[in-house]
């Protein structure tokens, strides 16, 4: 009894998403060729694209940009002192950017980044497509646009076999423990799932025979005119010819439909669907507190989580984001190409040279910036609450609060006013080091000065944490045993050892451990101290993955570097928690 | 005796003395840097052949002259105000959400057993590890692509507050573990439905947790960064630390307005870190999170 009405349940579940997967792919396709206004911004956006490059090469980039209330345009040049070259219409000169144009300015960074003489456009509704080249070897000002429309298709037969198939299925498999008796319950449950399946694939056909194909127009000699803007693109549209090709991706789409079909007839049609009902059902106070922030976790941490490892075996870019996700698959070549750069020097007209780019450098300053910054920022906070807890002590409540300062300061502001200390020309740190009559010191030129720009910016910023909980821990232990140690003659040092160290020990390990997860991934001190300088040779893993994905926008690359991040930082977690349970129990 | 502690403590003064020289000096700098009406990272010129003393005075925490037209100029020339008040908007948006959110699933993960507890605990606290850099891609996609929220207040409202959860949520729980179960089961007994038990009984015993994760929001979205670095396109609808970092990025150097604007910044947050900070330390090493 309850077996049928799984199965039925289970088919037409099935066959629902997979109609929905079907025509949410078919409705990114399905659009008319007429111009409409979402076309013509696509269109001047890759037109644009494409006469930028046709003046100067991919260093040169107009952006546009536009909002409900004002237009403006921008000619910028990426130059490497990231100076702004020309503003358009009218201002010449460089000058820095003002805050306006920075929008601007990032735009056309990213498209200048991809050094390509081609941009393809997508319309916001998806329903044409652009692509705006160069031909090699024309002479600037003529682009060619390519403009690809898709080309509808009768699937109105399809989709009436599609429904009744579904409803003959959930019928038969309704019906299927009557017909076969008592023994048939695993049987039905079979039948159903290939049901849905074939339901599935019926409509992947239908969805197929509807997604047509890709209609190509070109329109060549596209003038790109210098001086005006919106009549500058005088394009003209020529129908040259009908590429006749199925859709990229359609195919997926269509096994993906009966995948999810006959995955979801499985879910009911074994019984599943009812138990978590019913688990549901019981603890039903418990889940309903628990949902919003259960469900806000799983959209905006678990699934991203999720995608991201997904996208690390791809080699998806800014670019060809928007294929389909089977063409961007690439297995584990991101990963073998990580963790295969193994060539730690390299021999340059200079001699030998290390790597800096190697993920294992990177790896071995983040190990090195790691340790450095944990080790001071444990002696100097446990050093100072040693003092601190003095006996006695006058004003300590003054210099307690004095010292626990500079957490208080938000982080990304530390960083940059140590950035400002180090600054070589300006920088006081300089004026310190003239004062002994040094060179001043170009701080960020050298691999070794610039790391200790971060390391003394974040030391600064995570003494305190280290200094409060070891001053409650050491508040907590009993004068009387510093007393009777003294009576037994233990010297300082012996007392230090086996009373201070043993009593703060507990309050410490969690606070290490979590100092070691927080310096590991400290974005924000080296990102905006030496951000990296010289020549990333100062980068940390978290910074190298940041600059991958949103500097060079290879977002598959930065997504399997992170991967490999959270892979050691859990490895750690794990070794330390066995570590931690190994000291206990002895 | 006496004269030998005394001896002591006098060197254990001038050690903590010179820690909180070097624990300051930053601050007094951006403090003089922000009162001294100029853009370069320096307090004073230097003469053309500087002496010691010279470059003493250029060290000194205090300006050559004192002009406020740093703190007018960041509100008459740039958008300051406007930064501002996004943060206070995002932060105070970000901390209603979150703390209802956080609460209520505390609430049932201290209370209820129920299959998928643990899991979903662990599942909380590995999700601390997991590299911002991971999880932009994809956040980026789903709030700028999907949503179409890029450089709408709401999108960063909704990732700030959720990835707060599960810090929150292990905070909370913490503390609703310490309440005893006996007054909820009273109130049951005199008919109370569950949802009135958690509402005046078990949020009202709870305030001081409450307040301290609701301070703990607020902290974060109004300290946030990254996130908001990329999301946020336009220049109007800024963050303040967007706004900040902008002043001195490749793009400009702006010194002077960078630490006023810091100042401005800062001290909301300082008072609240000051209210807080006991709490912070015991809910950092208890719950045992990441920042």
């Amino acid at each position: 009894m309850t077996t049928r009405f799984d199965n039925a349940l289970g088919v037409i579940f099935g066959l629902a998403a997979a109609l929905i997967v079907l025509t949410l792919s078919s409705a990114r396709m399905h659009a008319t060729v007429e111009q409409n206004s979402a076309l013509e911004l696509a269109y001047a956006e890759a037109t644009s694209a494409a006469s930028a490059y046709a003046r100067g090469g991919p260093s040169v980039v107009t952006a546009a940009h536009e909002t409900a209330a004002s237009t403006s345009r921008l000619r910028i040049a990426t130059l490497p002192d990231r100076q702004l070259v020309g503003a358009w219409p009218g201002t010449e000169g460089s000058r820095p950017l003002t805050v306006a144009e920075k929008g601007l300015f990032d735009r056309a960074e990213r498209m200048a980044a991809q050094g390509r003489s081609r941009l393809d456009a997508t319309a916001p509704d998806r329903s044409v497509r652009v692509s705006a080249m160069l031909p090699a070897g024309s002479p600037p000002g003529i682009a060619e646009v390519e403009l690809q429309t898709p080309a509808g298709g009768n699937a109105r037969l399809w989709t009436f076999l599609l429904i009744t198939s579904a409803l003959a299925a959930s019928f038969i498999a309704s019906r299927m423990p009557a017909i076969a008796g008592t023994q048939a319950s695993r049987q039905s449950a079979l039948f159903s799932i290939g049901a849905t399946a074939v339901g599935g694939i019926l409509a992947g056909f239908a969805s197929l025979s509807r997604l047509g194909h890709w209609q190509t127009e070109k329109a060549a000699d596209v003038e790109t005119g210098l001086e005006g803007l919106a009549s500058a693109y005088n394009v003209t549209l020529e129908r040259t010819n009908i590429i006749s090709e199925p859709l990229a991706g359609a195919r997926f789409d269509v096994w993906l439909a009966v995948f999810l079909a006959a995955a979801i007839a499985a879910f009911f049609a074994f019984g599943i669907g009812r138990r978590i009902w019913e688990t549901l059902k019981t603890h039903r106070t418990a889940y309903a507190y628990a949902a919003p922030a259960v469900i806000g976790a799983l959209v905006l941490v678990f699934f991203p989580f999720l995608y991201g490892v997904a996208i690390s075996f791809t080699d998806t870019t800014l670019v060809n984001q928007t294929d389909p996700f089977v063409e961007r698959w690439t297995g584990i070549s991101n990963y073998l190409s990580i963790l295969g750069d193994t060539d730690l020097f390299r021999r340059g007209e200079a001699g030998l040279s290390i790597n800096y780019q190697s993920f294992w450098w990177t790896l071995f300053v983040t190990i090195l910036w790691t340790v450095t910054n944990v080790t001071l920022g444990v002696s100097i906070g446990l050093g100072l609450a040693l003092l601190l807890n003095t006996p006695g002590l006058a004003g300590r409540g003054i210099y307690r609060v004095l010292l626990i300062l500079p957490w208080a300061v938000p982080n990304y502001i530390t960083a940059l006013v140590w950035k400002g200390m180090f600054h070589p020309q300006f920088g006081v740190i300089n004026q310190g080091v003239q004062l002994f009559g040094f060179q001043p010191v170009s701080w960020f030129d050298s691999f070794g000065s610039a790391f200790l720009t971060g390391l003394a910016a974040n030391v600064w910023l995570s003494f305190p944490f280290m200094m409060v909980v070891s001053l409650g821990a050491l508040q907590s232990v009993s004068k009387d045993m510093y007393e009777a140690a003294r009576l037994e003659g233990a010297s300082a040092w012996r007392r230090f050892v086996d009373i201070t160290l043993p009593s703060v020990q507990p309050a410490l390990v969690p606070a290490v451990i979590l100092s070691v997860v927080w310096t590991f991934n400290m974005f924000n001190v080296i990102y905006l101290v030496s951000n990296g300088e010289p020549a990333g040779a100062n980068e940390i893993l978290i910074t190298e993955a940041y600059k991958i994905g949103f500097e060079q926008y290879r977002y598959g690359y930065s997504a399997a570097y992170s991967v490999v991040i959270f892979a050691i930082l859990l490895a750690y977690g794990v070794f330390q928690v066995r570590a931690t349970r190994a000291t206990e129990q002895v | 005796m006496a004269g030998e502690k005394e001896g002591r403590h006098i060197w254990i003064h001038a050690i903590l003395i010179l820690a909180c020289i070097a624990a300051l000096y930053p601050v007094l700098w951006v403090a003089a840097l922000a009162l001294s009406g100029r853009q370069e990272p320096a307090l004073s010129d230097l003469p053309e052949d500087p002496g010691a003393l010279d470059r003493l005075r250029a060290m000194a925490p205090v300006p050559d002259q004192w002009s406020l037209s740093n703190f007018t100029g960041l509100f008459a020339e740039l958008p300051m105000g406007q930064w501002i008040f996004n943060s206070v908007i995002i932060s105070v948006a970000t901390t209603i959400v979150g703390v209802i959110m956080a609460c209520t699933a505390a609430y049932a993960f201290s209370r209820f057993s129920f299959p998928g507890r643990r899991t979903g605990m662990m599942m909380f606290l590995v999700s601390q590890m997991y590299p911002a850099t991971l999880m932009m891609i994809p956040l980026y996609i789903i709030i700028e692509e999907w949503l179409g929220l890029g450089d709408h207040f709401l999108g960063l409202v909704l990732v700030y507050s959720v990835t707060a959860i599960p810090f929150c949520v292990w905070m909370l729980k913490g503390y609703f573990d310490t309440i005893p179960a006996e007054i909820e089961e009273s109130a049951l007994m005199d008919g109370a439905s569950p949802g009135r038990i958690f509402v005046s009984i078990v949020l009202p015993l709870a305030r001081p947790a409450l307040v301290v994760t609701a301070l703990f929001s607020f902290m974060t979205a109004w300290n946030e960064f990254i996130l908001a670095l990329i999301f946020l396109d336009e220049e109007a609808s800024y963050t303040a630390p967007v706004g900040l970092r902008f002043l001195v990025s490749d793009y400009a150097a702006q010194y002077g307005y960078f630490a006023a604007g810091s100042i401005i910044v800062a001290i909301p947050v300082c008072a609240l870190f000051f209210a807080l900070q006991k709490f912070l330390v015991s809910g950092l090493t208890a719950g045992g999170v990441k920042g």
